[in-house]
């Protein structure tokens, strides 16, 4: 045991006198945080954070349109500016904006819920935002019967607005015949004799308040659903950069041990090749989870990454670091050289990283490649390390991805032994 | 206690190919306790085959090898009597030399107060006490070679495999590395000492092993193999005149030189000194060519040591 420990504090003392290995190991991913943190800035912080970018241009200048444009503006799903048409247009065409709203002139004198047209309302919607048309028409749809609700909400303005309506109805721009006016003046008139008598909560009850209810229900808890902020996504990302910038150093090491001659005389040593491959193991295990500790560690202090569960991120940390421990075993034994290995160990460790989510976050990824990045050590040691962070996974939530990763290290430790050993002695 | 004549190394009909390539061909030898033991052979012979096989690093398609009667060195416990100077320098250039050092003797089993004196011993005999604390990778050729022998020392073994320990190596620290080996041979440790230069084999070895396409041609003492293989010294005259009648001198004498091929070379240099004086001429130059396991190869062989 004592020779193991020999062997993996040797490789830690080189590993900490490389200057540029360092960096790749720890330098490279804290860059790659901070990039992802700033470049996903907003994911997490609040339902605000996605929410539709929209002009209002209000045409008509009333009350009831001032009113409209400040409901939208209140609106959680969208990130409401008032502009000129002009300029609203512009921006949609450049695509700093999602969409415009126009709300036409006579919005606010439109008598359109009695008979009539509906108050006029426009969009233009960004060509390349196709799919957030149908869901800005339901929020202003839903916006309206608001409005309306606003409107009526007070007896007392409902019954001036029937008797605007009645007023209206004897103009000739109404445009009615004579046996249709009748009818709405009637209509108008039994409305506003019921108004005057019901009491308000009968009022307030009806039917045009909350025509259709939509309520949200929980994904997870409030805390653990959601990452607090772009940093608890970026540092796992930049954390399994970090294990794969470990997991190549050490397979580069051990072919440079077996081209420079010290792994032959290491051999001549009193230990079993098995030994020697395990305490270079050994030393790539600790300086896998270490960095991740370090990673997690400066994560907190600077940009206050969350961790929900200590365990669960200890476990994490163990598997991620056994399962590229066994991958460096594996690439070390399959390259001759140390260009070679370098080579493997590069190639593998981006690819899976690009499928895996160490790249672009999974959830930005068309669905076949998310089905591929199941294939990908990288998907499963950021899933298990987000479980422990943000995503409040308990032990058997947690045991899928740490059950993959540790799988995978023992079936990579095992290929990359009997490889190895058939390569040293011929 | 030091038992001259007995066996440290036993190698038994030992045959190992790596695919097509017989790198050795049945080799028996019995190396004894305290000897410095030369392999000697061109490259490809098969020294390093041989040095890996009694290090237990390759193992061997036939045949056996002992070491100290304690077994096979396939047997990491019997590793542990062997210290091993690979041809390579094997380093680590990130460590310093002391470093090294105190890392291979860890992996011997040396701790403590143990380690750091054997530490400080075998640099300081290397000459490398005062560059101790410096990175390995900033050392000389020689340095790096000596600090190899170095880090094969530490545990003390009683069995040292050297490995061409001369190869790349400035004249000074040949020279140093020839006093490492005297004197561990003055300390009873047994050395295998493998090398294409039959002068340093003549120089320290006690037995020479004569190899070539993994076979022994020839084993025996310097002595004995330049004896039994190496063929007639040359005497070579050069005469003050050109003698009226050569005749009356012994040898092939063409205009003022002479040339004797003898078994013998002092008695028929003192025969033709002799005859000469008879003749009246005097002897300018004389030169003795006596043969050496160069030659012992060349005629075992009829190649060169050192061609490819």
């Amino acid at each position: 045991m004592n020779a193991l420990f020999v062997l993996a504090a040797k490789d830690l003392r080189i590993l900490a006198r490389e200057p540029w290995s360092l960096f790749w190991v720890l330098g490279f991913p804290l860059v790659l945080a901070l990039l992802f943190g700033f470049l996903y800035e907003g994911v997490g912080e609040g339902p605000r954070a996605h929410a539709l970018r929209l002009a209002v241009v209000d045409e008509d200048g009333s009350l009831a349109s001032a009113r409209f444009a400040d409901r939208l503006a209140r609106t959680e799903e969208l990130q409401v500016e008032r502009l000129p048409q002009e300029e609203a247009r512009e921006r949609v065409r450049r695509g700093t904006l999602s969409a415009y709203v126009v709300i036409r002139r006579g919005y606010g004198d439109a008598p359109g819920f009695f008979w009539g047209e509906c108050p006029p309302l426009a969009v233009g919607v960004d060509p390349a935002r196709g799919a957030e048309k149908g869901f800005l028409q339901g929020i202003l749809a839903r916006e309206a019967l608001g409005a309306m609700e606003e409107r009526f909400a007070d007896p007392e303005t409902l019954r001036a607005e029937i008797r605007r309506a009645r007023a209206a109805l004897d103009l000739p721009a109404a445009g009615l015949d004579p046996d249709d006016r009748a009818t709405l003046g009637r209509f108008l008139e039994a409305i506003d004799r019921f108004l005057g008598e019901a009491r308000d909560h009968l009022v307030r009850g009806l039917p045009w308040r909350d025509a259709m209810r939509i309520e949200s229900l929980p994904v997870a808890p409030e805390t653990a659903a959601r990452p607090r902020s772009s940093f608890e996504i970026s540092f796992p990302q930049a954390i399994l950069w970090a294990v794969m910038g470990c997991a190549s150093f050490f397979a580069v090491s051990l072919a440079v041990e077996r081209s420079q001659g010290t792994l032959l005389r290491l051999r001549f040593a009193p230990l079993g090749h098995a030994r020697i491959l395990a305490g270079k193991s050994l030393a790539c295990l600790a300086a896998c989870a270490a960095v991740q500790l370090l990673a997690v560690a400066f994560g907190r202090l600077a940009f206050g990454v969350r961790v929900l569960s200590l365990s669960g991120l200890l476990g994490a940390v163990g598997a991620t670091a056994a399962g590229f421990t066994g991958l460096m075993m594996l690439a070390a034994a399959l390259g001759r050289t140390e260009q070679v290995t370098g080579a493997i160990a590069s190639s593998v460790f981006v690819l899976s990283a690009m499928i895996g989510g160490g790249a672009v976050p999974l959830m930005f990824m068309p669905p076949w490649l998310q089905t591929l990045s199941h294939a990908s050590p990288v998907r499963w040691g950021i899933l298990a390390l987000e479980g422990a962070v943000w995503r409040g996974f308990g032990p058997v939530e947690m045991a899928l991805p740490c059950g993959i990763l540790l799988g995978l290290g023992l079936v990579g430790f095992a290929a990359g032994f009997v490889l190895s050993r058939r390569l040293e002695h011929g | 206690m030091r038992y001259p004549d007995r066996a440290m190394i036993r190698i038994d009909s030992l045959r190992k190919a790596f695919g097509p390539l017989t790198a050795l061909d049945g080799v028996s030898l019995e190396i004894r306790e305290g000897e410095t033991f030369g392999l000697l052979g061109p490259n490809g012979a098969g020294k390093t085959t041989l040095v890996h096989c009694l290090g237990g690093v390759l193992v061997p398609d036939a045949g056996a090898v002992d070491i100290d009667g304690a077994g096979s060195p396939d047997d990491p416990a019997v590793r542990r009597r062997l210290g091993v100077a690979p041809q390579m320098p094997a380093l680590y250039g990130m460590l310093t030399g002391e470093e090294n050092v105190r890392f291979f003797g860890r992996l011997y089993g040396l701790s403590g107060a143990a380690l750091a004196e054997r530490t400080r011993e075998v640099l300081d005999r290397a000459g490398l006490l005062e560059r101790a604390r410096d990175r390995a990778d900033a050392y000389s050729g020689g340095m790096k070679r000596r600090l190899n022998l170095a880090c094969a020392l530490v545990h003390d073994p009683p069995i040292l495999l050297l490995d061409e320990p001369t190869v790349g190596v400035d004249p000074q620290s040949r020279l140093r590395l020839f006093e490492d080996v005297a004197r561990l041979k003055g300390a009873g440790r047994t050395v295998v000492y493998t090398t294409h230069a039959m002068e340093e084999a003549e120089r320290l070895c006690d037995r020479v092993a004569i190899l070539d396409r993994g076979r022994v041609l020839a084993l025996g003492t310097p002595e004995e193999l330049i004896e039994r293989h190496g063929g007639p010294s040359i005497v070579r005259a050069t005469l003050d005149r050109v003698p009226a009648d050569p005749s009356v001198l012994p040898g092939r004498v063409s205009g003022t030189s002479v040339q004797l091929e003898t078994e013998r070379p002092f008695e028929a240099l003192a025969r033709l000194a002799a005859a000469a004086e008879a003749a009246g001429i005097r002897l300018a130059r004389v030169r003795v060519d006596r043969p050496d396991l160069e030659a012992v190869f060349l005629a075992l062989t009829g190649r060169s040591l050192r061609d490819d």
